[in-house]
């Protein structure tokens, strides 16, 4: 997994020359857009398309508001919580527009499956299939919980900051869904 | 069947790969043009068709608003483009000034555009 730069070392470049500045920002995106990927797709099951509009949006609103980044906390944690209110409001105005589908969104041709994807490679791993369906029927906020959890390996303090939740709070959700996903596979196996 | 062994896994390296294989769908892009030089994204393509545009201004300066949604279904950001520019309630002024209509409602929308 890459890891991005430190708070510290990316406030010196930004405040170094030009192309200093455009090489930070080129490898935060670099790092950055991926996970933000799976974070907006974690919160809310959007299609591909969807997700990259949303991913974008997220990296312009941080590369925008990046001069105010402070290091005392983590990059990752300013940045994952200035996307989790991107994807609440989102979310929200989602809630109150009519299901449309985009002028833009013209689909394009479906392909066939070769059953050799590393999808299905992945799907045809019992295990993991399960955990997959547990995921895909789990609640957003504890989705996006266990993605920073256990993906990003963030500390309870951070994870609080993003989620906007006591660290009690979080720690409590993080056991919980231990609980959970141990009983759903235990359950299948029994 | 093979039974999978969950016990013998712990459930946080199964969270995490569920992720990871979700991460590797995820394809690799380019930041957008300008955003890195100027913070901002530079218009990849014409924000509204011309010819949508002209058929929304029409129905603004003949006050068929009541066909609007039906029009708009298609596309959010323009709806609500238009529905600002409607807000605004200047359009009745330019009736039927179909070009500074059209005008009125891609300044919005452009606005809109940018975050």
């Amino acid at each position: 997994m890459e890891h991005i730069p430190s708070g510290l070392s990316i406030v010196r470049s930004l405040s170094g020359s030009q192309r200093a500045r455009e090489e930070c920002l080129r490898g935060l995106w670099r790092d950055l857009y991926p996970r933000l990927a799976v974070f907006i797709r974690s919160f809310d099951r959007r299609n591909e398309a969807e997700v990259e509009d949303l991913a974008q949006e997220i990296m312009e609103k941080i590369f925008k508001n990046i001069d105010s980044y402070k290091p005392k906390y983590g990059f990752s944690t300013w940045a994952f919580a200035i996307a989790r209110h991107h994807c609440i409001d989102r979310s929200r105005r989602r809630r109150t527009e009519p299901d449309t589908v985009s002028l833009w969104d013209v689909p394009g041709p479906s392909l066939p499956s070769h059953g050799s994807t590393p999808e299905n490679a992945f799907l045809a791993n019992e295990t993991d299939a399960r955990v997959a369906f547990f995921m895909e029927t789990l609640d957003p906020d504890l989705r996006q919980l266990a993605f920073l959890r256990f993906h990003q390996r963030l500390g309870y303090r951070e994870i609080s900051r993003i989620m906007g939740a006591p660290v009690g709070t979080i720690k409590f959700r993080v056991f919980r869904f231990r609980k959970m996903l141990l009983a759903h596979l235990e359950g299948e196996n029994a | 069947m093979r039974r999978a062994n969950a016990k013998g896994r712990p459930v946080d390296d199964l969270a995490s790969r569920y992720f990871e294989s979700d991460m590797r769908r995820v394809r690799a892009h380019e930041p957008p043009e300008g955003l890195v030089e100027s913070g901002r994204r530079s218009p990849e393509r014409p924000l509204i068709p011309d010819g949508l545009l002209r058929a929304f201004a029409a129905a603004v300066c003949a006050g068929s608003i009541a066909f609007l949604p039906g029009l708009m279904r298609g596309d959010t950001p323009l709806r609500e483009a238009v529905a600002r520019a409607l807000r605004e309630k200047t359009y009745q002024q330019y009736v039927p000034n179909l070009e500074r209509m059209m005008t009125i409602i891609r300044d919005s929308f452009e606005r809109k555009e940018t975050i």
